[in-house]
């Protein structure tokens, strides 16, 4: 090849830069990170706000019963602007008063007076945690198992195949709810419960790829150097197939939220933290008593971000690999 | 054909053991017997020890002759709790005691003609000697030269100052009256400390076990002596045991709870199969236009409401609010209305981008080309062509969705008051009913693993271009 | 039959597309007069745009990301780029019909191949007896039993079988134009011959005329009267087939014929044309060959030259006098 043609090509870069470089000019998908990325700092919030009351052996604020603030509507439905106790303020006066009457109790509060604002930021902290321990869980055992399946095929891919065809039988959501009830109400429920079903599909998916890549040139050459297996997959293979756990972790990060959501409702989730769940499972009964706000912070809390990570991984995936399409 | 549907039959058998093991493990090796959870902590051993009789969960795990057995508290020992005058609670569990007599009271009566074992872990002995003893119906087994008969007792010296620490077993055989039947301990010279006492009953075979238990219950195949003489293999059909919290029977529940899961989860299939699929031939027909675009938006958008939410909403808005349907109840048709409608909504999402994908992907397969260079219109491409290639994915798809017929509707049931097998799963969770929720689980397994057979086999039938070998 | 007789005229046919990283020409100001009964050849490697030529005669690119940006495609002097749906619809298959490359995906999967031969018929002729109709057109194409081929699904034949069929589709009511859309390329070498002689013979007794498009320069020596040579979305040169092989006169063209290999010059170099096809987004100014032209001179870089008529032949090259 001459010069001529390898100026036609679009400079050289690295697959993660290219892809990169696509997403970058996807509006949607930036939005979606940004959305992503404001749940990470309210998580984060949620989790030094969590800390600093519990290292102050504190009541925190989203647990702080308050009878004679209960039911508040939001915020910005109680006029903060006019309102009798404004009446002989100055204007300036009026202005920063309702500003701090905005600011108390933004989102309303519950039937206990606590702060809604308050409980579903510790929602999303609860709702990241599941999402990243769960994770945790799948991806190393959905990974390793992949490879090997992959890699060295004949009985140890019967075997790991058996496996998680085995898993994949076992009613998902029954699954979970069992391997929770054995397990005990909690967080570790909801932790094993999800995280040991989660990794089948990533497994399958790995598996699949390393069997391609097996049989690419630079695997025989890296054979053909003489390096160990376990070398080849995880140094070799394994960057090379590495997207795939990307999309797969974007796309079942909501999977998990959303799971833990119904696993908190049902009573043998969360106990004693305020999950988005328990926030719902509340909120339902004051429902009927037209008290919506506590309903519609949490089911909107879930609602953005799971949107938000299924758009992004819809895009991440068409950015890193357009072969895997969209499935059940 | 035939061939192909047995080999991929027997193909199934190793996915069903599977999922036997799985099942089993996680109940019963994990999970344990959930007797103290389901029955609460003020209830006599023997109660429990009877609800283990009853679940098979007294027995080895998998092979062994020894089981543990309620009718002594271990823990309580270690804890301190057998209240003994002369002996106190050490740190770090067991107990100190002193010269004297110590009865080891079981909580209910040993089983007759039955071997137990004791054992018992001493501490630092000093210059004590401990001397095991039993009465009533029941005589040593095992190395018979160490025991003595002395006043109508069994004596057997266990320990003589000297060691350190160390451990003795005792095996005694109860009679054919085992209400008389008392053990205990004689501790003199000094005071002992003992870390750890259990009992343990042998076992007349070492198969009978909690897992052979199970397989029994699953494959209720046995040996019967025919009335003719001779012997021959009788099915005494599956038994799942009993439930603990409503004291039926597990496959009794379970067939009563088919009806109104079907009621409920067939029409949200077929309409939601038919809406899934009509909805993505739009797409595809308006494919590339801001009609494919909307829908592609709308379903991603339906996809990320929680379930939950499609519950709750439809149950404020349309049957409390408007008053259109009814909230709660199983008594008419028209209380399936709206979990029909819930079902179907919540899962059109996922829905119409699968089978728009499937579209799609047909869309721009050759084949389509040469249909229009043919001259076939819109039409004929998209119903015709289209549809019948897109129809093997979109059949074995749905075979193989069958099974969700079976649990997807787990919360419909329970937030709407059917009382399907969803409703009677998550009752089992909240209740720790292991037998039902093993069985429920169990059963959609084995569901989903036919439904896979029945995939492949609808494949075979619907491709043509696959080969059955 | 008149050779001079015009049946498909094609002007200044222009088909862009709009991708995601910038505008493709994929087909730049084509023109060609196609006689009735003849066949030409068009010829060029791949990703010249001879496919995308080919589609556009019966309106068959895929609009979006494609469309017409200019040009008439004239077939018996109706516009097929203005035609309405349902008239675009009676012309395909029916004055224009289509063999694509590989009939292994071009057949539709899960019709049987009876099927597939009546629909053709169904479409455009009333009043036939369709399974006579069919059972015919399978003889016509040499397809031993027609009668149990007629019954079977496409994938339980041979790639060979499976273009018969696809040319026995094409020609199922008898067009005026057929065109042949590298009908060989998927196929094993002794098989190409046969499905050629195939055309030869039907383009003999049918009198249709037949645009095969190749990259094989080799194979349309015999077959086509007049060869079309196409480089970057334009034809370069054209001309009868003999006269263009023996004295070829663009330097693609040239380095065409240099890289056909020949059974005589084994153990001679086989020369080919350096350089590969140019990024469809990124022409060169000027003559679109220049980058790879070993006669490019300062007037190739900066103007592109226009269509040079000398008697029978064109010629698309500012200096092929002097080469």
């Amino acid at each position: 090849m001459n010069t001529e043609s390898v100026e036609s090509l679009p400079e050289s870069m690295t697959l993660w830069q290219d892809a990169w470089r696509r997403l970058r000019r996807r509006r949607l998908a930036m939005v979606c990170l940004a959305v992503v990325g404001l749940y990470t700092l309210a998580a984060m919030y949620g989790e030094c706000v969590y800390w600093w009351y519990r290292l102050h052996d504190e009541t925190p604020p989203y647990k702080r019963v308050n009878l004679a603030e209960q039911y508040q509507p939001p915020s910005f439905l109680r006029s903060p602007f006019g309102g009798r106790e404004t009446g002989r303020m100055s204007s300036l006066e009026r202005f920063l008063h309702g500003l701090k009457a905005l600011g108390h109790h933004p989102l309303g509060t519950d039937g206990l007076g606590r702060d809604v604002l308050q409980r579903v930021i510790q929602g999303t902290r609860i709702a990241y945690q599941v999402g990243i321990v769960t994770s945790l869980i799948a991806i190393p055992i959905g990974v390793v198992l992949g490879c090997l399946a992959g890699y060295f095929g004949g009985r140890v891919d019967d075997f790991i195949v058996w496996l998680y065809s085995t898993f994949a039988c076992i009613p998902g959501l029954l699954f979970i709810l069992a391997i929770a009830m054995v397990v005990g109400k909690g967080l570790l429920g909801v932790y094993l419960g999800i995280g040991l079903t989660m990794w089948v599909g990533l497994c399958r998916l790995i598996r699949g790829e390393v069997i391609k890549h097996k049989e690419r040139p630079y695997v025989t050459a890296a054979r053909a150097l003489g390096l160990g297996h376990f070398r080849i997959i995880f140094r070799h293979i394994l960057p090379n197939v590495f997207h795939v756990v990307i999309v797969t972790f974007t796309l079942r990060f909501p999977y998990a939220i959303g799971t833990e959501v119904i696993m908190s409702f049902l009573g043998i989730g969360v106990q004693g933290e305020p999950s988005w769940g328990i926030m719902i499972s509340n909120a339902r009964l004051r429902l009927w008593h037209g008290v919506w706000w506590e309903m519609a912070a949490a089911t909107a809390a879930i609602f953005g971000i799971v949107l938000a990570f299924n758009l992004l991984g819809d895009a991440l995936r068409d950015a890193l690999d357009p072969r895997l399409r969209t499935g059940r | 054909m035939w061939g192909y549907v047995v080999r991929r039959t027997l193909q199934m058998i190793p996915t069903v053991l599977g999922v036997i093991l799985i099942t089993f493990v996680l109940f019963n090796v994990v999970g344990g017997s959930p007797a103290a959870m389901t029955l609460g902590r003020h209830v006599s051993p023997r109660m429990l020890e009877e609800f283990d009789e009853l679940r098979g969960f007294n027995k080895p795990l998998i092979f062994g002759w020894w089981t543990g057995t309620r009718a002594w508290d271990a823990a309580a020992f270690r804890r301190g709790g057998m209240h003994w005058p002369g002996a106190a609670a050490a740190d770090g569990g067991g107990q100190r005691m002193a010269p004297g007599e110590y009865e080891l009271r079981t909580a209910f009566e040993l089983l007759p003609e039955t071997v137990y074992r004791w054992d018992i872990s001493f501490m630092e002995g000093g210059g004590a000697e401990v001397e095991f003893f039993c009465r009533g119906d029941v005589v040593p087994a095992g190395r018979t030269s160490e025991w003595r008969r002395v006043d109508g007792e069994w004596r057997r010296v266990l320990w003589r100052g000297g060691r350190s620490a160390g451990r003795a077993k005792v095996t005694v055989r109860v009679g054919a009256e085992p209400a008389g039947v008392l053990a205990g301990l004689r501790v003199r010279k000094a005071s002992v400390m003992i870390r750890d006492i259990r009992l343990a009953r042998r076992m007349e075979h070492p198969w009978d076990s909690q897992f052979i238990f199970y397989l029994r219950q699953l494959f209720p195949l046995e040996l019967v002596h025919g009335a003719g003489g001779g012997w021959r293999l009788a099915w005494k059909g599956v038994d799942f045991g009993v439930s603990y919290a409503t004291n039926q029977r597990v496959s009794r529940m379970l067939r009563d709870g088919i009806i109104p899961s079907l009621t409920l989860t067939v029409p949200i299939f077929f309409i939601g199969l038919m809406s899934g699929i009509s909805l993505a031939l739009v797409c595809a027909y308006f494919r590339d236009t801001w009609i494919d675009r909307f829908f592609v938006v709308f379903s991603v958008a339906l996809m990320s409401i929680n379930y939950l939410v499609w519950i709750v909403a439809g149950q404020y808005l349309l049957g409390y609010r408007l008053g259109w349907f009814p909230v709660w109840g199983y008594e008419s048709w028209r209380y399936l209305l709206l979990p029909v409608l819930v079902g179907v909504i919540s899962g059109l999402g996922v829905d119409i981008r699968f089978y728009r994908t499937i579209m799609l992907d047909e869309m721009y397969k050759d084949y389509v080309r040469t249909a229009l260079a043919k001259g076939v219109g819109g039409a004929g491409i998209l119903f015709r062509h289209v549809l019948k290639n897109a129809m093997i994915p979109v059949v074995t798809n749905t075979v193989i969705a069958i099974p969700f017929l079976y649990t997807g509707s787990l919360l419909l049931e329970s937030f709407f008051g059917i009382p399907g097998l969803g409703y009677i799963g998550v009752n089992a969770v909240n209740s720790s009913d292991v037998d039902v929720l093993r069985a429920v689980v169990f059963i959609g397994a084995v569901l989903y693993v036919v439904a896979n057979l029945l995939t492949d086999i609808c494949y075979a039938l619907v491709d043509p271009r696959v080969k059955i070998r | 039959m008149a050779l001079s007789e015009e049946l498909l005229r094609v002007e200044d046919l222009r088909v862009y597309f709009s991708t995601e990283r910038g505008l493709v020409r994929a087909v730049d100001g084509v023109g060609f007069v196609l006689p009735k009964g003849a066949t030409y050849a068009l010829v060029g490697e791949s990703g010249c745009g001879k496919s995308v030529t080919a589609l556009a005669l019966a309106r068959l690119v895929d609009e979006p990301p494609g469309y017409y940006a200019g040009g008439r495609v004239l077939l018996r002097g109706r516009n097929v780029l203005e035609m309405e749906e349902g008239e675009l619809r009676r012309l395909r298959g029916n004055e224009i019909s289509y063999v694509f490359q590989e009939p292994a995906v071009s057949l539709n999967p899960v019709f049987r191949i009876g099927y597939q031969l009546a629909e053709a018929i169904r479409l455009h002729r009333r009043g036939v007896n369709v399974r006579e109709e069919v059972l015919a057109l399978l003889k016509m194409v040499g397809l031993p039993d027609a009668e149990s081929k007629m019954k079977e699904y496409p994938h339980r034949l041979s790639g060979g079988m499976q273009q018969r069929v696809m040319i026995a589709m094409a020609l199922a009511c008898r067009p005026a134009v057929l065109v042949a859309d590298e009908p060989t390329t998927a196929l094993d070498v002794t098989i190409q011959a046969q499905i050629l002689e195939l055309l030869a013979r039907l383009q003999r007794e049918l009198g249709m005329a037949v645009l095969l498009i190749t990259h094989n320069l080799g194979l349309v020596a015999d077959l086509a009267e007049r060869l079309l040579v196409m480089y970057a979305g334009r034809i370069v040169e054209a001309g009868p087939t003999l006269d263009l092989l023996r004295g070829p006169r663009h330097p693609y063209t040239r380095g065409l014929l240099a890289a056909v290999p020949r059974l005589r010059s084994v153990g001679g170099e086989v020369r080919g044309i350096r350089g590969s096809v140019p990024n469809p987004l990124r022409l060169p100014e000027g003559c679109k060959f220049h980058p790879r032209c070993p006669f490019a001179s300062d007037i190739c870089r900066r103007v592109e030259p226009e269509d040079e008529w000398d008697g029978e032949r064109v010629v698309r090259c500012h200096r092929w006098r002097e080469i």
